[in-house]
């Protein structure tokens, strides 16, 4: 990875949100992930081949994922089959739009969506994995990213 | 009664008309049914009218028409014979009805009906149900004078609906329920399945010949050449059409289509139905009793499907359900000036009702009865095969080419069997049919197995085979493994730039295309284009579905089909390298670790592996500081970096120490950045970014040198050899000189009165780096040049010694240079300098508190920083270090003489 | 007008939905993947169609070749969080009218809609 690649990436989700909501993410302080798991309520999973290996995710609280819908819907109630639907979409979005950056070369899968706290998710993901917490109107969430 | 001449022809004519009905109901009974039972359906047709007139003429006249018992039976005119005209052709008419009733049966029952057995149905018809039921309707009408006992209640049925039609009917049903539908017309699922007709033209000119015999059947029941005769037919007509119109109006929406049945039966029904009244009713009531004979036609075979009686050609509907319609129409349409009964309409519907029923009662009470108990003595029904193979072929031992034929095709569509052959019946069109299918067959079959042994190559042949067209499809016969290769089914007939799109980068796929088009073009010299293959070496990637990727390396090769300088095709071969492809760069990367490792392993070489375990140990546990750091979401962030600042500080010069170089050099890399972060104001997360790369780069290079020692065993066996007092004292002294040499110095070290052994490895790793801060503050600030030192007089190399004493539960250690000593008037002015203090403040500051300057973060009097110092991290690193293990420092120092560090630790454990 | 929305998220496929309401359009279904798509696309012939691209089953370039092979004339509408040209040139050489990139916004897909619609905006 590269700083220009990272950053390529928090871009494309402090925008999403911009685009989305009009109010854009922002950065908390990245850092490596180590053995312990750090993933919210709901977890959208994408794995990445071609030009780059590995996989990213991203990972949200209910609170959060239900404002951003709130943002895209209007006050459609949004049941769990929905948030599941809507980090998936998020991750999937984030993911595709980094073709802009890596090329028509980056393959990525359809996501695959998680609930509650997951073990297994890393071994998509290359270490070193770098987790960068994204702040939206005051509520946490982050991105994972390992690629080789 | 006298009868003139002219009603003597009319009413011959009018027998021949009914003759020529038996012809219509041949064909439309055989029309009707399947071509295996076709000419068996004729033949009853054409044995019935033998029997029937003869059976007829010898009993069946006298008992309808002979001299009445009571109104029961006739008892004369047995064996028919006068020399009169009108009674020969009286008797000539009522054989010919009685042919038509009993005719009715053979339709019904066809497809399943053993000939012998109706025959005798036959006779029975004609021999005694028809005739006595007859002579309670029409007996007399030889005499002139109504004698059976329903006509003289009033029952009227002009040409007989009932007479004729119904008894037929009656019987046929009764035969029905005993014989039981055909073989698979029921499905267990409720389904009908249609047994469709073998020839409906045949059919179709068949009702048009039973219309117009119906001319003479109703015309010719006025006995006379009367005027009603003309009305009577035109009614009939009008009652036919009126039933086809009304069957097809309603059966059409609900069938969704124009049944041939609706047609064919809407008009026989019409046409049975106004054959009771049709001399006693107006032209719009035919019109009527038509209308709502074909609906009623429609309906009752639906219901008798519902009720499982399988009806053949649709006789009951007909011939029963029209029949009966036909005979109440008389009671309610009829004019009673012309019914001539006296009776009012409701008792003349009463009695058109009595004559129903005793009709029932007597024709299907009779032939059940008596069918039940032949079919008793011997079935009526023929055998299953029988059924299965036709009735033609079976009782008849006679057979249709076209059959034949069709038993071949069907046979060789059950058995897929390729080596059977039609029947070549010369100078017939089915024949013709059949040689030109051999034909087909034989050239076919030679092919076929040709193919067959093709296609079992293609099934086991490991790599992925196949044709491509001039439009880039797959060909319908390709390797059976190249499903798997492709992990997609049903590739044939598939575009191959499409199948590769799922699974080929872009780029690749763009590539690819245009190849693929080039191959097709014969101007491309081959020798070329086959260079330029670009599926050579592929990348596959399928989405598992798991988020994650299935990847293969795919290796096409080419070959141009060409016919003519035409290439009509190419042929295609894929492999999955992928193992191969795995196999080579494993090998190529674990050659390459090896490599790496060996480098690596000749970097550390010199380092004792206990050490170099601490070293390794608290690496990790920095590390693992700097990480918690970044992800303690709270906090000032410029605390946070001050704290990474040091312990990345710390990581430096213990990796200097050790002469890991590429671990000093990654956090040397990591320090700076923090450097520059912390003159950042709010820093923000993506200037952080780059930090996490630093990080993660560093912290990689710690976890290879990690596995590369747990690999090498082998040094534990030499950790014993000098120990780590001995080997703190070795490094240290070459870290000092190494230092020294890159300053122009020159420096000697002397920690021989210093043991940390004994110490816990928590407690030995924060001495040794609070001296390693020391050996590089006395090195870079401390000592002058050799020439400086010259002049001085002392010694050109610096010298450091380091002693440690055990006091009680302390470990008092301590550190002295020979330098220039600190310059506490220098401080003071960085101070100022710093804005940390103004210039009064500064001069008055204490001595001591001057000196403590140097444990300040940051703090630091050198202009431009390097690897060693000028950070003014290395003294707030000591501070911090000191603090951890709960120990206390002291210091001395003298200008231009000495700066010593006395630094005592208790044993009993660093407080946390 | 007939439409059919097609993105394998049904919070996607009740975005565009909703964003599009002003055009009156008819909805003749939604679909989460390409072998769906197509059946439904197959039983209405609907005008205007909304296309994703990374589905599960059948993806939304292949669902698209089939589409134009049956009815040429539909207006198709590819919205894909794939951005890069290539994809996008890809999906309009296979006939696609309009190219859409994720996320949207409210305003961007309906004039994109109108584009396509040929209507004034």
């Amino acid at each position: 990875m590269t700083e220009v690649e990272l950053k390529a990436f928090t871009r494309v989700v402090t925008q999403y949100f911009n685009n989305v909501t009009g109010t854009a993410a922002q950065l908390g302080l990245p850092y490596i992930k180590g053995e312990r798991q750090e993933t919210f309520d709901y977890t959208g999973v994408i794995g990445i081949s071609g030009s780059r290996k590995g996989g990213v995710y991203y990972t949200a609280g209910k609170q959060l994922l239900e404002a951003l819908g709130a943002f895209i819907l209007g006050d459609e109630p949004l049941d769990d089959e929905a948030l599941y639907d809507l980090v998936g979409e998020l991750t999937n979005t984030i993911a595709g739009n980094m073709r802009e950056i890596f090329g028509s070369n980056f393959l990525i899968s359809v996501p695959i969506i998680m609930k509650g706290k997951i073990d297994d998710i890393v071994i998509k993901l290359k270490p070193p994995v770098f987790i960068i917490p994204i702040i939206w109107n005051g509520m946490n969430s982050h991105l994972a990213i390992g690629l080789e | 009664m006298e009868h003139s001449m002219l009603d003597i022809m009319w009413v011959i004519m009018a027998a021949s008309l009914v003759f020529v009905m038996q012809a219509g109901f041949a064909m439309v009974e055989s029309g009707l049914t399947r071509s295996k039972n076709s000419i068996n359906v004729a033949i009853k047709n054409l044995t019935d009218l033998g029997v029937s007139l003869i059976v007829y003429w010898l009993v069946g006249f006298g008992l309808m028409f002979g001299l009445s018992f009571s109104g029961i039976f006739g008892t004369s005119e047995f064996f028919f014979d006068s020399g009169d005209a009108w009674p020969m052709v009286f008797c000539l008419f009522q054989a010919v009805f009685c042919s038509t009733a009993a005719t009715i049966v053979s339709g019904a029952v066809a497809e399943r009906m053993r000939y012998i057995s109706y025959i005798f149905a036959t006779i029975l018809m004609a021999l005694v149900i028809y005739p006595v039921f007859g002579h309670w309707a029409w007996g007399g009408a030889l005499q002139g004078s109504a004698s059976g006992w329903l006509a003289k209640l009033g029952f009227v049925d002009f040409a007989g609906s009932t007479v004729v039609h119904s008894v037929g009917a009656w019987v046929a049903l009764a035969i029905l329920v005993i014989i039981g539908p055909r073989a698979g017309r029921y499905k267990s699922d409720g389904t009908v399945a249609p047994l469709s007709g073998s020839n409906i033209p045949m059919a179709v000119l068949g009702v048009i010949l039973l219309w117009f015999g119906w001319f003479g059947f109703n015309g010719g029941s006025t006995l006379a050449a009367s005027e009603n005769v003309a009305g009577i037919i035109l009614r009939t007509c009008l009652a036919g059409a009126a039933g086809m119109l009304s069957a097809l109006l309603i059966g059409w929406p609900l069938l969704k289509k124009p049944d041939v049945n609706l047609v064919i039966n809407g008009a026989l029904a019409g046409l049975v139905a106004i054959t009771a009244g049709c001399h006693a009713v107006s032209a719009p009531q035919s019109i009527l009793i038509g209308l709502v004979a074909g609906v009623l036609m429609f309906a009752s075979s639906i219901l008798l499907d519902k009720l499982r009686i399988d009806d053949a050609v649709g006789a009951i509907p007909v011939h029963l359900v029209a029949g009966i319609w036909g005979t109440l129409a008389v009671a309610i349409f009829g004019n009673p000036d012309i019914l001539g009964t006296g009776l009012s309409p409701l008792e003349q519907l009463g009695i058109q009702g009595l004559g129903i029923t005793v009709c029932g009662m007597w024709s299907f009470g009779v032939a059940w009865l008596v069918v039940k108990l032949i079919n008793a003595i011997t079935p009526i029904r023929v055998s299953q095969i029988d059924e299965a193979n036709g009735l033609n072929k079976a009782e008849h031992g006679v057979s249709t080419e076209i059959y034949d034929l069709f038993s071949v095709l069907d046979q060789q569509a059950k058995t897929g069997d390729l080596s059977l052959r039609a029947p070549e019946e010369p100078f017939t069109e089915a024949g013709q049919i059949a040689g030109m299918y051999n034909n087909v067959m034989s050239k076919l079959e030679a092919d076929t197995i040709a193919k067959d042994e093709y296609l079992q190559i293609l099934h086991n042949v490991s790599d992925g085979l196949f044709l491509l067209d001039q439009d880039g499809v797959i060909g319908p016969y390709y390797a059976a493994s190249l499903n798997k290769i492709f992990e997609t089914d049903q590739l044939a007939g598939q575009k191959l730039s499409a199948v590769l799109a799922r699974f080929v980068a872009e780029e690749t796929r763009a590539v690819a295309e245009d190849f693929l088009q080039s191959c097709f073009d014969s101007r491309i010299a081959w020798r070329h284009l086959e260079k330029m293959n670009p599926l050579l070496d592929a990348m596959a990637y399928f989405d598992n579905g798991q988020g994650d990727f299935l990847e293969k390396n795919l290796q096409f090769l080419f070959r141009r089909l060409e016919d003519g300088s035409v290439v009509k095709r190419l042929l295609i071969l894929v492999r999955d390298t992928s193992a191969e492809k795995n196999l080579s760069e494993e090998i190529e990367k674990t050659r390459e670790l090896g490599k790496q490792e060996m480098e690596m392993l000749y970097r550390v070489m010199h380092v004792e592996p206990k050490t170099l375990q601490e070293f390794l140990d608290g690496l990790h546990r920095d590390l693992e500081a700097i990480n918690g750091q970044f992800r303690a979401g709270e906090g000032n962030v410029h605390e946070r970096l001050s704290q990474v600042f040091r312990l990345t500080h710390a990581i430096k010069g213990d990796a200097e120490l050790l002469q890991l170089d590429f671990i000093g050099g990654k956090a040397e890399e990591l320090e700076n950045r923090v450097r520059e972060l912390l003159k950042v104001s709010e820093p923000g997360g993506e200037e952080f970014l780059a930090l996490t790369l630093l990080y993660s780069e560093l912290a990689s290079a710690s976890t290879k040198l990690r596995e590369l020692l747990q690999k090498w065993t082998g040094f534990q066996a030499q950790t014993q050899s000098i120990g780590f007092d001995g080997y703190l004292r070795q490094s240290l002294a070459s870290m000092a000189s190494r230092l020294a040499s890159r300053y122009n110095k020159e420096v000697s070290l002397d920690a021989s009165g210093l043991s940390l052994q004994f110490l816990s490895p928590q407690l030995r790793k924060p001495i040794k780096d609070i001296l390693v801060q020391f050996v590089r503050n006395a090195v870079f600030h401390g000592f002058e040049t050799p020439d400086v030192r010259g002049n001085q007089g002392k010694a050109s190399a610096g010298l450091i010694q380091i002693s440690g004493l055990r006091q009680d539960k302390m470990l008092v250690v301590r550190f002295r240079d020979d330098g220039k000593g600190l310059d506490t008037g220098a401080l003071r002015q960085e101070a100022v300098k710093r804005g940390l203090m103004d210039s009064a403040k500064a001069s008055a500051m204490s001595e001591r508190d001057a000196l403590g300057l140097i444990f300040q973060s940051g703090f630091t009097t050198v202009a431009v920083a390097d690897s060693v110092a000028g950070k003014g991290i290395g003294m707030s690193l000591v501070r911090s270090l000191v603090k951890e293990t709960g120990s206390s420092l002291s210091m001395r120092t003298k200008k231009g003489a000495y700066t010593e560090f006395v630094l005592s630790i208790p044993l009993s454990g660093a407080k946390q | 007008m007939k439409l059919l929305i097609v993105d394998d998220s049904n919070i996607m496929r009740r975005a565009i939905e909703k964003y599009l309401t002003d055009f009156n359009l008819e909805l003749v279904g939604t679909a989460g993947d390409g072998e769906a798509a197509l059946q439904l696309f197959k039983a209405h012939l609907p005008e205007l169609v909304t296309l994703d691209i990374t589905m599960p089953r059948m993806d939304g370039l292949a669902c698209l070749d089939e589409i134009m092979r049956l009815r040429p004339e539909t207006k198709v509408l590819v919205i894909s969080a794939l951005k890069d040209p290539s994809t996008g040139l890809q999906a309009l050489r296979k006939g696609a009218k309009g190219f859409l990139a994720k996320p949207f916004s409210p305003e961007e897909i309906r004039s994109e809609v109108q584009q396509i619609l040929g209507l004034s905006s």
